[in-house]
C-alpha cells in the first residue's frame, strides 16, 4: 500500500512538472513564431539561405537560439542514403537532417507547417 | 480521379543507371542539378557484403513540404497539378532554396550557374537548342530550383489528347526513365485505375514509401528487400 502511494505521488509530481515545463516552453516557441509571422520580429526580408543576412538562419539561430549543430551534422554528410543531394557538393557546415525540423514544423507544431503526421 | 504513382522495385534493380541516362537526355540535364540519381551503398560484412541500389527522383508528394514552404513565403512557384505532379515555375522561383531545405528527400536542386556538359569545349548542339524550342520545364536557368517533373512534357500531351488512361502504357505518355529499364524494375501509371500496370504491380508485391515519418505521402513507392520498414 505504501509503495503504491509512493508511486502515485511520484507520478503526480512528474505530471505536474511536465505540465509546468510544457506551459513554459510551448507558448514561448509559438509566441516567437506568431511574432515572426506578424512581421513584428526583426528578421529581415532576405529570403535566402545566407547564414548572416537570410531570414532562414536569422530566425533559427538568432531568434530561436538554435546552435549550428542542432541541424548540421559536421563537415561530411550524414548516413542518410535516401537523399538525392547526398552526392552533391559539400559546402558550408555540412548536411542537415530534416528530422530536426519535424519537432516544430509538423502538423500541430508551433511553427509553419511543412510536414504531415506519420502514418501508414 | 487520376493519381499517378511510380513503383521502383529494388529487388529487381541492378544499378545499370539506364533510367538516369534517359532522364539526363530527356530533360536536358543541368550539370550539378540532376533530377534522377542512383545511390548505392554496401550492406553486410565480408564475405556476405553486397551493394544496394536506390534510384531516386522527386516523390511528387501528396502533401508536398516544398510547396508549403514556397507558399508560406508568398512566392507560389511550386504547384501540384490535376494529375498530382509537383512542378516548379522558373519564372516565379526566387532561388531562396526554402524548398530544398525542407524536402526530406533532398530533391530540389538549386542551380547557381549554368555550366557546359563538357567544360571548356563549348556547348553541344543539344545544349545550344534555343528556349523557344524547349518545353517550359526544360528552359534551364541559373538561380532557380529545378527537379523531376514526372516528364510532364509527355504527360500533358496525354491530357491534351484526352488519353490519360494511356499514361504508363503508351511510350509517348510515360516518363522516359520508366521506359528504358531493362529489368522492368520501374512501373508508372494511375493508381486509381485498378487495371493499370502500376495497380496490378502493387497488388502483387508489397511496396512502401520512403521516410513516411515526415507525413508528406510520397507518390513513389519502393519494393524493398525485406519488405516494409
Amino acid at each position: 500500500m505504501t509503495t503504491r502511494l509512493a508511486r502515485l505521488a511520484f507520478a503526480l509530481c512528474m505530471a505536474v512538472s511536465a505540465a509546468a515545463l510544457g506551459a513554459d516552453s510551448k507558448p514561448g516557441l509559438k509566441g516567437i513564431g506568431d511574432r515572426i509571422r506578424a512581421g513584428q520580429a526583426e528578421v529581415g526580408t532576405d529570403y535566402s539561405m545566407d547564414a548572416k543576412r537570410g531570414r532562414f538562419h536569422i530566425i533559427h539561430s538568432k531568434e530561436l537560439g538554435m546552435r549550428c549543430a542542432a541541424c548540421h551534422q559536421g563537415k561530411t554528410y550524414v548516413d542518410d542514403y535516401i537523399s538525392v543531394r547526398r552526392e552533391g557538393p559539400r559546402k558550408g557546415p555540412g548536411r542537415y537532417i530534416n528530422n530536426s525540423c519535424t519537432g516544430c514544423h509538423a502538423k500541430g507544431g508551433p511553427a509553419t507547417r511543412f510536414y504531415g503526421t506519420a502514418g501508414r | 480521379m487520376t493519381k499517378l504513382v511510380r513503383v521502383i522495385d529494388m529487388e529487381r534493380c541492378m544499378g545499370c543507371r539506364a533510367c538516369i541516362a534517359a532522364c539526363h537526355v530527356e530533360n536536358h540535364l543541368t550539370p550539378g542539378s540532376p533530377w534522377n540519381v542512383m545511390i548505392e551503398h554496401e550492406v553486410g560484412r565480408y564475405p556476405y557484403a553486397r551493394t544496394v541500389f536506390t534510384t531516386m527522383n522527386c516523390m511528387h508528394c501528396e502533401d508536398p513540404s516544398c510547396k508549403h514552404a514556397c507558399d508560406a513565403i508568398g512566392v507560389h512557384a511550386i504547384t501540384k497539378n490535376e494529375l498530382g505532379v509537383v512542378l516548379v515555375d522558373y519564372d516565379k522561383c526566387i532561388g531562396c532554396r526554402y524548398c530544398a531545405a525542407v524536402c526530406p528527400y533532398g530533391v530540389p536542386q538549386y542551380t547557381e550557374s549554368l555550366s557546359e556538359l563538357y567544360p571548356g569545349e563549348g556547348k553541344t548542339p543539344y545544349e545550344a537548342l534555343p528556349d523557344s524550342t524547349r518545353h517550359p520545364t526544360h528552359r534551364k536557368r541559373a538561380n532557380v530550383v529545378e527537379k523531376c517533373t514526372f516528364c510532364w512534357h509527355k504527360l500533358e500531351k496525354a491530357v491534351a489528347a484526352g488519353r490519360e488512361s494511356e499514361i504508363g502504357r503508351h511510350p509517348d505518355y510515360t516518363p522516359s526513365c520508366d521506359l528504358v529499364c531493362p529489368v522492368e524494375a520501374r512501373v508508372f501509371g494511375d493508381l486509381d485505375d485498378p487495371t493499370s500496370p502500376v495497380s496490378e504491380y502493387l497488388g502483387r508485391k508489397k511496396a512502401t514509401q520512403l521516410k513516411k515519418e515526415f507525413g508528406t505521402r510520397p507518390q513513389v513507392y519502393y519494393v524493398l528487400e525485406g519488405g516494409d520498414y
